[in-house]
């Protein structure tokens, strides 16, 4: 079937080839492109949304676990009942908070310096804080009209917050208050004990996905790597006029104000996991410049310090280390 | 020697092409059908492969005769920029032939023809905006803008929520 179709469309050598490709060529291709893309590539048109957002679908699973296994390896494999697609675009930070694109990073643009977007595996959004807290309502509050019972909630996913009152999701709670309200009261407690059941299997997927899905210690140790892997080149090509040994020089650049902010400051460290290739490069460059900078100053001081030594050299020996003008030097 | 043995190939429009049969071989498809048919004179008609599109794959089957033969399974190796100079000399052709060539690799099950051409279009899309894409591929943004607005909002991808 693929044949005829492609057949016809080369005599025609029509617009957009790549909308007549098969499914399975197309898969073929998305292989090749990391998670991230693929969220790109599912604004492009309807065609390849459906392809890539389709649910329950077996080659948009396999798609997107290509595609993650790739290019994302410390993300684990997700645990039955969550989607392929979903798990994994709820970990790109990178693209900020899905409500309102704060914390977006722009993959060639600046070094990212904050991170302020959490995932919020409880109602599988990844948002800021303000954009969740619009969205949420707490237990308070609900419970403030009194017509409604804590039954009807039973079955709904909510966040604890140490000494905060539990927050539920705002469109659960409606949608739940609606079934409620419409439904034969004799089914009441199988509905109930339906919704318990079902809370219990996502209250576990939640748990796996805030415990485990990301492979923290390697994501560390990966950072490590990358900082020392920076550093070491840099101490390759940075000019070295005081012949320092190597490790000093990588002291020298260890110093540099934007090393330490994001090695030590917390708020930029946690941005270090927005940080892709290109900005790594970014960095470097940042760090090369401090160094010179720096370079240049300490050059300057000894200027100064060698003229001072001269000047000093001058004074005739009668005068006294109390003399004002020796102390003015 | 069955080496030295050759295959003739005919094209959609007919053209004639005589290869190696270790070069046609690369091709799963012809093999296969080299080890039920036997030995024979009778050229294989391929009519879903064009007489230039033919000529490309036999470059690359020629070129790449000796590689060993990769294990359909092997995933391991996904990365998109371990292309060598010759192949990715080989890809610069304009769209059409290589998607073309992407269906024949496919048609004709070739697999590292397929991953090298698959790997040079996912080079065109990576790393670029929708807007880019579309206008590398000449695709039309058929959302409208109601539309794009909300699939922006990312609400469908966690709809079993």
């Amino acid at each position: 079937m693929s044949i005829t179709h492609y057949q016809h469309n080369t005599s025609t050598k029509s617009k957009g080839i790549i909308l007549d490709i098969p499914v399975e060529v197309y898969t073929d291709i998305c292989k090749y492109i990391p998670p991230i893309d693929l969220v790109t590539l599912s604004l492009v048109c309807k065609k390849f949304r459906r392809w890539l957002i389709a649910p329950s679908n077996f080659g948009t699973e396999q798609i997107w676990r290509t595609s993650r296994t790739n290019f994302l390896s410390s993300i684990r494999t997700p645990p039955p009942g969550i989607s392929e697609q979903c798990y994994t675009i709820l970990h790109l930070i990178e693209l900020g908070c899905q409500f309102c694109g704060a914390g977006k990073v722009d993959p060639r643009g600046e070094l990212p310096t904050e991170s302020p977007v959490k995932i919020y595996w409880t109602f599988r959004v990844r948002s800021c804080h303000n954009c969740l807290m619009e969205r949420v309502i707490t237990k308070t509050k609900i419970q403030e009209d009194e017509s409604v019972l804590d039954f009807a909630l039973s079955g709904l996913p909510f966040l604890v917050r140490i000494n905060r009152p539990y927050i539920y999701w705002k469109k659960d709670v409606e949608d739940a208050l609606r079934e409620f309200e419409s439904m034969d009261k004799k089914d009441i407690f199988n509905w109930q004990a339906e919704n318990l059941l079902k809370l219990r299997q996502k209250n576990l997927i939640t748990s796996y996905c805030n415990n485990v899905a990301r492979n923290e210690p390697w994501e560390k140790y990966h950072k490590k790597v990358k900082l020392r892997t920076v550093i070491q080149q840099l101490s390759m090509i940075v000019p070295n006029d005081a012949k320092r040994k190597f490790q000093e020089v990588e002291v020298e650049l260890r110093r540099c104000p934007t090393y330490k902010k994001y090695a030590i400051c917390p708020k930029a460290a946690s941005a270090m996991k927005l940080v892709n290739e290109h900005h790594w490069n970014k960095f470097q460059e940042i760090i090369h410049h401090e160094y010179n900078e720096r370079r240049e100053y300490a050059i300057l001081r000894a200027r100064q310090y060698d003229l001072f030594l001269k000047v000093y050299s001058l004074i005739p020996s009668k005068y006294s280390m109390n003399d004002s003008i020796v102390q003015y030097l | 020697m069955a080496e030295l043995k050759k295959v003739k190939l005919t094209s959609s429009e007919g053209t004639e092409f005589i290869v190696d049969r270790k070069v046609a071989e690369k091709s799963v498809l012809l093999k296969n059908m080299l080890e039920d048919v036997g030995e024979s004179d009778m050229a294989i008609p391929l009519p879903n492969v064009t007489g230039p599109i033919l000529n490309k794959v036999i470059d690359y089957c020629t070129h790449h005769r000796d590689d060993p033969f990769v294990n359909q399974e092997d995933d391991s190796k996904k990365v998109s920029d371990d292309i060598d100079d010759w192949d990715a000399e080989f890809c610069k052709v304009d769209q059409g032939t290589l998607f073309e060539l992407i269906l024949s690799a496919n048609y004709l099950d070739i697999k590292p023809l397929l991953d090298l051409t698959c790997k040079t279009v996912a080079n065109m899309i990576k790393g670029k905006t929708p807007d880019e894409i579309r206008k590398t591929f000449n695709i039309i943004n058929d959302f409208t803008p109601e539309e794009e607005e909300h699939v922006r909002k990312e609400n469908e991808w966690c709809e079993e929520r």
